[in-house]
């Protein structure tokens, strides 16, 4: 892959994962930071084959992030798919303007639970979802590597 | 009689000897590595009007490299390194340290690793001195003085049985609201929480820092700018290069930076005639006569030149044993008084809060700082909650009022299997540091003990541990090595004694923390400061 494409596959990336975390597109600078920091060092190193497969699919819509990240929070904490996230978080906590936004809370005990439990509820939901799509991607990827094999 | 003294390193220990040698009329030359910081971007912005006024803020708050970020493979870390402090820590081409058990940092910044500190200054009660082997008394009247110079701040409160009182106490900083929740809460807890600790009791209160409440030296007061992680931009927030800068205006002050001190060439009596350096710039070799030598270059690199002046004397495979270093546990904390309410992000960002356990051997006292976070990136603590991260976001925004930290500080003792030696290469400044260590018998059920008492705290304080968030750092994460050359009374080669001469040379002596004997749970810096002016006022 050339660097421009790569940017290009890293910028469409950026624009997903954003509508993910604060629900719409990333600003220019967003866009360009988060390509930036893809000199860390913990984004250097290539996946397995379910990794990529995971950030394949996490790439497909802001809900299909969700899910993905939903199953790495909990068995994939490491993956390239969170390293990733946690990357673009990094860039919009600190971008001009959408910190404010992100810093957004309920005000008072009362809303603040609702939300809380309100996101709970889901976020199980999603987990269990998550976890279905990873054990169909191993799955997929299980069946391929034994035609693989057997077609040698 | 005026003397000429040669000081290795800028740190806590050699700014604040070196500051002390001047007043009392000797000549000072100080070899430095002395790396200096970018000048502070828009000093007057706050943490908020930062991110919003510079024109790159991700360049500043996380760097191009990433540095800044907390990745999912750095366990438990809660704070990011601030791009602009590597240059404190970034090690040199060609530098090479093999450890086992241990993680170290070296400082290369003009004023040390303590241009990073978090301000903590606590003195020493006469059991941890004794434990030591520094005097008392000396050292009371150097806290103080130590403590007019840099402006320290605190208050008589339940933590003073701990933390001894001496001269030069300014008026706290203002407590934040969630600290000052905190503090309420306990006054009405207090005998629940004494009971506590099998019964020798935990006890809160505001710590000691070198961070003014009001202009004090020619340093402003804190503004609460929220920035003291990425440096403090006034300068209210002291570090030891502000004391170099007050030694730059002595005409007796010869400060010679960008050269790294490798060792020490001596005649047949012991005595130190020529210190032997590399420059940092080109690699090449700098070497100047000496009349008087101290070590102050933070205790594993003055071990190193140690080692390194051993090794060229002739001493094949070198070492030096004792090091120790504070076992720290982060453990970050929910208030549940706190939820929903918002979170002050013009607040002073380090701990304002201390916590003690009592112990029946003072010399084991625990000390726990209370962080309450503020102006911290949130990053490095929602990615830990088990879900998606826009979930785990909002949760964290939520409940950023509410969040705490509580990092633990454990005691060390010398034991004779940490060790600093020097591998391979045995020509001139060549050869690998190695450092090997290993925790003492039974410190995992300390800790497990330990923690489980601040757990049964924070909770009678009305504050939730998560489960799955603590933190037990490397050893060598709190940066305060101590321990190789220790100080001793009887006459045993390389033991310093008392008055920080080190035996075997004649006019070598340690001003840093390779010469204490024990390390206490409290920050040692402030010891560091207070020792090094001791010496300079008794030896010289």
């Amino acid at each position: 892959m050339t660097a421009s494409s790569h940017e290009a596959l890293l910028a469409r990336e950026c624009e997903v994962f954003t509508r993910f975390l604060i629900g719409r597109p990333p600003s220019e600078y967003v866009v360009r930071r988060y390509v930036i920091g893809h000199r860390a060092e913990a984004l250097a190193a290539t996946g397995d084959r379910l990794d990529d497969a995971i950030l394949q699919f996490a790439r497909r819509s802001p809900f299909a992030t969700r899910v993905c990240d939903a199953y790495a929070s909990v068995l994939g904490r490491r993956s390239r798919l969170r390293c990733k996230l946690v990357l673009l978080l990094a860039v919009l906590e600190t971008a001009p303007q959408i910190h404010r936004e992100l810093e957004r809370a309920p005000a008072g005990v009362a809303p603040t639970l609702v939300m809380l439990v309100g996101r709970g509820i889901a976020a199980i939901g999603l987990l269990a979802l998550g976890a279905v799509v990873v054990v169909g991607a191993r799955l997929t990827l299980g069946f391929a590597a034994a035609r693989s094999r057997l077609g040698r | 009689m005026a003397a000429s003294i040669t000081v290795i390193g800028s740190g806590p220990s050699g700014a604040h000897f070196a500051k002390t040698l001047l007043e009392r009329g000797h000549e000072v030359t100080m070899l430095d590595i002395g790396r200096e910081p970018d000048e502070p971007l828009l000093p007057d912005a706050s943490l908020l009007e930062l991110k919003d006024r510079l024109e790159d803020p991700g360049r500043y708050f996380i760097g191009n490299d990433g540095s800044g970020i907390v990745f999912p493979s750095e366990d438990g870390e809660v704070y990011g390194f601030p791009p602009g402090k590597r240059y404190i820590f970034d090690e040199p081409e060609g530098f090479e340290v093999r450890t086992s058990g241990f993680e170290p940092l070296f400082g290369y910044a003009r004023g040390g690793m303590a241009e990073a500190w978090t301000a903590g200054c606590y003195p020493y009660d006469e059991a941890e001195l004794a434990a030591i082997g520094l005097p008392a008394e000396a050292m009371h009247r150097a806290y103080g003085r130590i403590a007019e110079r840099i402006g320290v701040t605190g208050e008589r409160d339940d933590l003073t049985g701990f933390l001894p009182e001496h001269d030069g106490l300014l008026d706290p900083l203002p407590l934040d609201a969630h600290s000052a929740q905190i503090m309420s809460v306990y006054a009405r807890k207090r005998a629940r929480l004494r009971k506590m600790n099998d019964g020798l009791g935990v006890f809160l209160g505001r710590t000691r820092v070198a961070t003014l409440s009001r202009a004090h030296g020619g340093r402003p007061a804190c503004t609460r700018l929220g920035r003291c992680l990425w440096g403090c931009p006034t300068g209210a927030l002291y570090t030891p290069s502000a004391t170099l800068d007050a030694c730059m205006t002595d005409p007796r002050f010869r400060y010679v930076a960008g050269v790294r001190a490798l060792y020490l060439e001596t005649d047949h009596d012991g005595k130190v005639i020529r210190v032997h350096a590399r420059r940092e710039s080109d690699g090449s070799a700098y070497s100047e006569p000496v009349e008087r030598v101290a070590l102050a270059a933070g205790a594993l690199a003055s071990t190193e030149i140690v080692l390194r002046t051993l090794a060229r004397n002739g001493q094949p495979r070198p070492e030096l044993r004792g090091l120790m270093d504070n076992r720290q546990v982060l453990l970050p904390f929910v208030n549940l008084r706190r939820i929903g309410a918002p979170y002050e992000p013009d607040s002073y960002q380090y701990h304002l809060l201390g916590m003690g356990l009592a112990d029946a051997d003072p010399t084991k006292y625990v000390h726990c700082q209370v962080t309450t976070l503020g102006t911290a990136l949130m990053h490095p603590i929602v990615q830990k909650l088990p879900f998606d991260l826009a979930t785990s976001w909002r949760i964290g925004a939520a409940l950023h009022g509410a969040l705490g930290l509580v990092n633990v500080n454990f005691c060390d003792d010398r034991r004779e299997t940490n060790r600093v030696r020097l591998e391979g290469g045995q020509s001139e400044g060549s050869g690998a540091l190695c450092i090997d260590y290993s925790p003492a018998a039974g410190e995992s059920a300390r800790l497990t003990k330990t923690l489980r008492v601040i757990r049964a705290a924070l909770t009678t304080l009305g504050c939730v541990v998560p489960p799955g968030m603590a933190h037990v750092r490397p050893m060598g994460a709190s940066v305060h090595y101590t321990g190789t050359l220790p100080i001793s009374t009887h006459d045993e080669p390389l033991t310093t004694e008392p008055s920080g001469k080190l035996r075997g040379f004649s006019n070598l002596w340690v001003v840093d923390g390779a010469s204490f004997g024990f390390l206490p749970a409290k920050n040692v810096t402030f010891t560091l400061m207070a020792n090094a002016h001791r010496i300079a006022e008794s030896a010289f």
